[in-house]
């Protein structure tokens, strides 16, 4: 269970693009169903909260862990640093260090656009899409075949005495209303039958597919060096170098 | 070439004919979990996973969903919510009575 006084959340309101790229464009090019269940968790160890117990950095914290996990799955895991967690809650979403006042959390886009340009602890993702969280086909094979999905959730206040995240009996009402608690961003890392499994606060979460329709409200891939490379095989044989070039083509 | 009586059979019956095309457009065929359709069983998934954390009986959603689809529901979590020991610990115990 989840004490609220000792983690943080940190996410701002989403903030749309017009341009910024969808998954599906590039999903007929994946030839086969996602798989039932994924779990791109077994390799990974030692997870920490990235600091998001005591700061409102989730939106930085998450891109942390999404490294952690692609690299744990190449056999070298990376941890990124707090210090570096701390700084790029410093320069993607202005905290100054010692000033509460500005522990003011991130919008995810912002975010990403800062992880894309500037990078995190050196790692810096070629590209990323967005994911339309309400159709569960095109998250899991977000998950599948970018090594995690990053996602904003509107939590419930509900979600705070839940060992796994649920919808209450009552409905999205009360304080089961979404964003209730307040806004984060989690890494989606794995998915099952029953619901998809986070990462936040140094722990694995999972919630049910219930509370993800109800209460996530954006949805990202990303693609990394850390996970794929034309060094190095694509998972599931995803046309990397496709959506590179439509990203130079967008955004130059 | 010789006719054996089935061959001769089958050239004055002549080749069969297409089957005529389906009327109105094909439906796609919703894909069950646990034998129901994906929004009775997220329903189902939610209210199990909150009857066993708080300690609930699931009587009363076997008698809604029935208890074949709520033990398919038990055993997910089982399988899928590994990094929940209080809710998979239930989850077994509930499995093992209900034998």
């Amino acid at each position: 269970m989840t004490d609220p006084t000792r983690v943080r959340l940190g996410r701002r309101p989403p903030r749309f693009d017009k341009r910024t790229l969808r998954l599906e464009r590039y999903l007929a090019t994946a030839a086969r169903r996602p798989p039932a269940r994924v779990d791109w968790t077994p390799k990974v160890s030692l997870l920490g909260p990235m600091l998001n117990t005591s700061l409102g950095c989730c939106t930085v914290s998450a891109k942390g862990h999404l490294i952690q996990t692609w690299t744990a799955n190449h056999d070298r895991q990376i941890i990124v640093s707090d210090s570096a967690i701390l700084a790029g809650y410093t320069e993607a979403c202005g905290y100054v260090p010692g000033d509460p006042t500005t522990d003011q959390g991130g919008t995810m886009l912002d975010v990403l656009n800062w992880f894309r340009k500037t990078g995190l602890a050196g790692h810096k993702p070629f590209a990323y899409v967005a994911v339309n969280h309400q159709n569960r086909e095109n998250v899991k094979f977000a998950i599948n075949l970018f090594g995690g999905c990053d996602v904003g959730i509107m939590l419930p206040v509900s979600a705070q005495g839940q060992e796994v995240w649920a919808v209450p009996e009552g409905g999205a009402v009360g304080d089961g209303a979404p964003g209730s608690w307040g806004g984060h961003d989690v890494p989606i890392v794995g998915y099952g039958l029953m619901g998809p499994t986070c990462i936040t606060w140094g722990k694995l979460v999972t919630m049910t597919w219930g509370f993800f329709k109800t209460y996530v409200e954006e949805a990202y891939a990303i693609l990394a060096p850390e996970w794929a490379d034309v060094d190095e095989p694509a998972p599931n044989g995803f046309e990397l170098e496709q959506l590179k070039a439509d990203l130079v083509t967008i955004t130059g | 070439m010789r006719f054996t009586p089935l061959l001769l059979a089958l050239v004055i019956a002549g080749c069969p004919k297409p089957m005529p095309p389906p009327v109105g457009p094909v439906q796609p065929v919703p894909e069950l979990t646990c034998g129901v359709e994906e929004a009775v069983h997220d329903e189902a998934v939610d209210h199990v996973v909150t009857a066993l954390l708080n300690q609930q009986p699931l009587d009363r959603w076997e008698a809604k969903y029935t208890h074949d689809v709520i033990r398919c529901v038990v055993e997910e979590i089982v399988l899928d919510a590994h990094d929940a020991p209080v809710l998979t610990g239930r989850a077994r115990a509930w499995l093992e009575a209900s034998k």
